[in-house]
């Protein structure tokens, strides 16, 4: 039982002993005590499950991992599938639905889940027996149902649709894709075209091919005799039969000649994520680990790394700079990140090819090799509170065969390590000469900078080779002759004249909105500038509207209606301009001509327009077509800057003028909307317009 | 040796059991009111070494919000014998890790080291309360870093300014207003005279509980607590602490938030009952029975069968002096948030109206006893907790019995408090729309 001991001590012992403090030395560290690895069992069942059992009665819990050695493999136009096989096992089994699963795991207070290659279970130990008992039955007998696919393959693509503006997603995958190449497992892509070309079929004949007893690793952790646990793997896992599992061998990747410079443009980035490296060639148990992870530390590894001091502490580019590598048995990797202001993204880059030379041309200083050593091993030390850290040790000898002591002799060899042997593993792993460089950011205020580096080349979320985001503007084309082309392409200034009101019924629609909800929209147009807009959702009525009478405006939605004066009432007065481009001239707007980028792969010129009332627009017209393609604006809100944008697509002609027949919202509300009906000159009557 | 563990082992699967650990300790009061926290455990050579400081943003005063947390950052900038930027890599270079953090409630500072290194480790901590360095170097140094970490972690994520709405709103004019980040007006006017104020009143022993866990010979680490934390000064000034509670919400608070984000979202918090109360534990185990595994109501309704949200959870927040029971959702890619917030609060009504199954209440004490059990894994877990039990509840021991407050709650009782806090009249509403897509 515990003992608490309420003490008061006496003050004479105080006073005394601190006097004779000197504060001014820092303690001397009192004698290491040897680090405890512990033990572990290995025992080899008749099917070939290898089992590793680390015995801690610590606390009341077991751990089990089960962990299938498969080869990584080549998923090409279905990639994806293999990781939705892993996520698939935890669905359903042939003896339990995913309802059962969830609330027999969840009845015991445990975790259970699973991946590709692996099924993770965790709980207290009185459950052991019933825990093992399900990740048997996920690991043994998964039913793929179709229903649970339909689910996952929704959640995949919701997931695919997020990572497109997310720049740190974006940023690994253009890193894999341009490191690796597209034709290797670690760099192919996952899209939503090789999601659609994904059945239940695949992920069923992945587990079939590659799930095998010989090809699997149980480990078991915690309050649990080693010999219960043997008991309890033969029992669930003893029948599983043994069976050939195909191999696979890749090329290595071919190494770049120089450096390279590989950009996906985000047009509304205010940071540049940076990543920087080359494949090595290292595989579990190389002697140069040990050296490198050293030369890692001084470089990159945490808060003491040369990196971080300098672009952070020093330089102030960023809130952190780090570097990292890899041991594989296929192909390893080292690289270094940060996320950087656009203003110094060049700057950045030079400074970590500084500290990367740093490293391969000066021996580190004593001082510096000497922190590191004991960082590494203080975090060694730590990780052993954990007796996962010494299952993990026990997986990696047995399936790369390293020495029995190759993790209690880790620290030795660290510690013999010289300076010289340090910058012999940078030289060697830090290739400055071959090295990939990738940035997520604003091509069109990064981009020309980053050519000092090597050749730049941008790319798309597919991984596929784009043009840069700007062009040169070709000669004699000027924003007044932009906007003129786009009214000839509309149907010219005659035909315009000609236009007293339009009405436009639309669908609008939302991706992966309930069936059950239907949203529908109708806008109204009359000379000279009456405007109704309204978007309303089947079941809940109107969710917003818009209407300008000729003299007074208002604007409502869910949260109530709002009569609009000012420049608010300007804002929509202007909206329901007529041809609004024809007139800029005479009502006062400004244009500039920014320039010609890439929009949805067509050329496009961009201008920006100024009202009157200095609200600024940034409209794009297709430099092929004339039409107008884009148009976004900013406002201020008490909440900070929103930005909404209109895409026109599908223009058709309707009494000789073109009206775009879809047209994209992007803002607070997403929406496509597509014309089912529309009107020219049907008579609208001031009146309507309520 | 001591036995420091009991774990009453349970094999199979039959019957109630109660899994437990027992967390031993030993606790001194040193003349001066420095409370000493020790537990002994030599299975790893390392050792927490840890000190709370009973002060939180709750303790500012008005123009200075997110002060307590400045003030954390200026606690590593060094004393007359550690010079500025050497406190983090002495640490490090000494195969340590170190960190703390600041809550409503209190600040909190620890080091991780090998245990030969616990020397070291209480004259760092003995430096830090006994003569930090705070000068205006310092403080502007400082300052930039807290306006960098305010923009990366709460201005520049997704969702990141949740917080900061959600309690502007369930806390009007009180302590818990605004998180402790603070805001960067306040930031930028903190004066260095403010600085010796806080320090003199706040960081004192008498404030503070030094908590230790690990490799230690409980004895011998005392003889050195006394040497090195048993001749700072108590603090003579009065320590300031607001005894009133927060006033309570009168009717339903609802608004739009314009973020950074691809899906929309709905952030409600609940205002309840502070930590410790046996309203806050009920409310733990309901948002156990809403959004705790994938077989919990919420999840298994909106993100499993209907597909309306990514993500959905109720989580409690609960402090000293009040707490808020937040719900939250992130829709599905197209769903309105309307419709998602609509099934969040039929499931909040549910557990208003029926009582829970037996079978669910077992479940949820099941899970509750997994965390827990869990929550003991490591020595510098065990040094934090033995601290917030100690300075919140004047009882560390509740580090070994806090599930008995569990158990003793009953289903009728669970409904009895969905009825009187889950309740629109008792909440705020937040929206989260996108500003624009890219």
């Amino acid at each position: 039982m515990k003992k608490i001991f309420l003490t008061l001590l006496a003050a004479v012992f105080a006073a005394s002993s601190f006097a004779q403090l000197d504060r001014s030395v820092r303690p001397e560290a009192a004698p290491a005590e040897p680090l405890d690895f512990g033990k572990y069992k290995v025992y080899e069942l008749d099917n070939g499950i290898t089992l590793v059992v680390v015995s801690n009665d610590k606390l009341p819990r077991v751990t089990f991992r089960m962990l299938v050695d498969v080869d990584p493999i080549l998923e090409g136009e279905k990639a994806g599938y293999v990781s939705m096989a892993g996520s698939l096992l935890r669905q359903g089994t042939n003896n339990r639905t995913k309802d059962e699963l969830d609330e027999e795991i969840d009845f015991m207070g445990a975790s259970l889940f699973t991946g590709s290659s692996l099924v993770y279970a965790s709980g207290l130990s009185k459950y052991s027996e019933k825990l093992m008992a399900l990740m048997a039955d996920v690991a043994l007998n998964p039913s793929f149902p179709q229903e649970e696919f339909d689910k996952l393959m929704k959640q995949q693509k919701s997931g695919i649709e997020s990572s497109k503006d997310d720049p740190d997603a974006l940023s690994s995958r253009l890193f894999n894709a341009t490191v690796y190449g597209q034709n290797h497992p670690y760099g192919e892509l996952l899209t939503e075209e090789t999601l659609d070309n994904i059945t239940v079929d695949d992920c069923r004949n992945f587990y079939n091919t590659y799930w095998a007893p010989n090809r699997t690793y149980i480990a078991v952790v915690g309050d649990i005799k080693a010999r219960k646990a043997k008991k309890l793997v033969k029992e669930y896992f003893g029948d599983w039969e043994r069976k050939e599992v195909p191999t696979h061998k890749y090329p290595a990747p071919p190494q770049p000649t120089g450096k390279m410079v590989n950009v996906i443009n985000r047009s509304n980035s205010s940071q540049t994520v940076l990543r920087l490296g080359n494949t090595i060639d290292l595989k579990p148990g190389d002697p140069d680990i040990v050296k490198l992870a050293l030369a890692n530390q001084i470089l990159g590894g945490g808060s003491l790394g040369r990196l971080f001091q300098n672009i952070r502490e020093d330089k102030g580019y960023t809130y952190g700079a780090y570097s990292s590598y890899d041991d594989d048995r296929l192909i390893g990797e080292f690289s270094a990140n940060a996320s950087v202001r656009n203003e110094v993204t060049d700057s950045a880059i030079t400074e970590f090819l500084y500290e990367f030379n740093r490293l391969r041309d000066e021996p580190v200083s004593e001082e510096d090799l000497r922190a590191a050593k004991n960082y590494i091993a203080g975090s060694f030390g730590r990780s052993l509170e954990s007796p996962q850290t010494l299952a993990s040790f026990a997986l990696n000898i047995l399936r790369y065969n390293l020495p029995e002591d190759y993790y209690e002799n880790y620290l030795n060899r660290m510690d013999a390590l010289t300076a010289e042997e340090v910058q012999a593993a940078a030289q060697k792993y830090m290739k400055t000469d071959a090295m990939i460089i990738t940035a997520v950011g604003k091509g069109s205020e990064i981009g020309d900078k980053l050519e000092a580096f090597g050749p730049v080349q941008y790319y798309n979320f597919q991984g596929e080779e784009v043009e840069a985001p700007s062009m040169p503007v070709p000669e004699g084309v000027t924003a007044q002759s932009v906007i003129a082309d786009y009214i000839k392409a509309i149907g010219g200034e005659e035909k315009l004249a000609k236009v007293k009101d339009i009405t436009m019924k639309m669908s609008a629609e939302i991706a992966g909105m309930p069936p059950s909800m239907e949203a529908s929209a109708t806008i109204m147009r009359k000379r000279p500038n009456l405007f109704f807009n309204e978007l309303s959702l089947s079941g809940m009525g109107v969710l917003q509207k818009q209407v300008y009478n000729g003299k007074t405006g208002k604007v409502s939605s869910m949260q109530g209606e709002q009569t609009l004066e000012g420049e608010e009432l300007e804002q929509l007065k202007a909206a329901g301009e007529f041809f609004v481009e024809r007139k800029y001239e005479e009502l006062g707007y400004t244009l500039e001509l920014e320039g010609m980028e890439m929009l949805d792969g067509e050329k496009a010129y961009v201008l920006k327009v100024t009202s009157p009332g200095d609200d600024v627009s940034t409209q794009y017209y297709s430099a092929e077509t004339g039409l107008k393609l884009r148009e976004a604006s900013t406002i201020e809100t008490p909440q900070g800057e929103v930005t909404t944008a209109q895409v026109y697509s599908n223009y058709e002609e309707k009494e000789g003028v073109k009206f775009p027949m879809q047209m994209k919202v992007e803002g607070p509300q997403k929406l496509t909307m597509t014309v089912q009906e529309i009107k020219v000159n049907s008579g609208l009557k001031t009146s309507d317009f309520k | 040796m001591k036995k420091l563990f009991t774990g009453l082992l349970i094999t199979g699967t039959l019957g109630w059991s109660t899994a437990q650990t027992n967390i031993e300790f030993e606790e001194h009061t040193l003349d001066n009111g420095l409370h000493v926290i020790l537990h002994e455990d030599h299975s790893t050579p390392i050792v927490a070494v840890s000190v709370l400081y009973h002060v939180g943003s709750k303790n500012e005063v008005e123009g200075r919000t997110g002060f307590a947390h400045f003030f954390e950052h200026l606690m590593f900038e060094g004393s007359p014998n550690i010079e500025r930027g050497e406190y983090m890599k002495i640490v490090q270079a000494n195969g340590g890790a170190l960190n703390a953090n600041t809550s409503f409630d209190r600040t909190f500072y620890y080091e991780i080291l090998p245990s030969n290194q616990l020397e070291l480790g209480l004259w760092l901590e003995s430096e830090r309360m006994l003569q930090a360095t705070v000068d205006s170097t310092g403080v502007e140094t400082q300052r930039e870093v807290v306006k960098e970490e305010k923009r990366l972690r709460i201005d520049n994520q997704p969702y990141g300014s949740f917080q900061e709405e959600i309690f502007a709103k369930a806390f009007p004019g009180s302590y818990y207003e605004i998180p402790p980040i603070g805001t960067m007006a306040d930031l930028n006017a903190a004066e260095y005279s403010d600085f010796e104020d806080f320090y003199g009143v706040f960081y004192v022993p008498n404030n503070a509980t030094l908590s230790i866990a690990g490799d230690i010979d409980p004895d011998e680490t005392l003889e050195m607590i006394q040497k090195y934390f048993g001749g700072i000064p108590a603090g003579t000034r009065e320590i300031p602490r607001p005894t009133e509670e927060p006033p309570a919400l009168t009717q339903e608070v609802v608004d739009t938030v314009y973020d950074n984000i691809q899906l929309p979202g709905v952030f409600i918090g609940y205002r309840t009952p502070a930590q410790g109360t046996k309203e806050a534990y009920a409310l733990d185990m309901l948002s156990n029975v809403l959004s705790d595994g994938q077989s919990s109501r919420m999840y298994k309704k909106i993100v499993d069968e209907e597909q309306l949200g990514v993500a959905v959870a109720a989580f409690p927040f609960s402090f000293e002096m009040a707490g808020l029971f937040i719900n939250y959702g992130i829709v599905t890619q197209g769903v309105e948030a309307i419709a998602l917030s609509a099934a969040m609060d039929a499931e909040i009504a549910k557990v208003r109206e029926e009582k829970i199954s037996e079978d669910e209440y077992q479940k949820v004490l099941n899970q509750l006893e997994n965390d827990f059990v869990s929550s003991n894994g490591r020595m510098a877990g065990i040094a934090e907790s033995l601290a917030n039990y100690h300075v919140y509840f004047g009882d560390a021991d509740l580090i070994n019995t806090e599930i008995e407050k569990y158990r003793e709650i009953t289903p009728e009782y669970l409904q009895q408090i969905a009825k009187k806090y889950l309740v629109p009249s008792n909440r705020v509403v937040l929206y989260y729309l996108p500003k624009s897509e890219s």
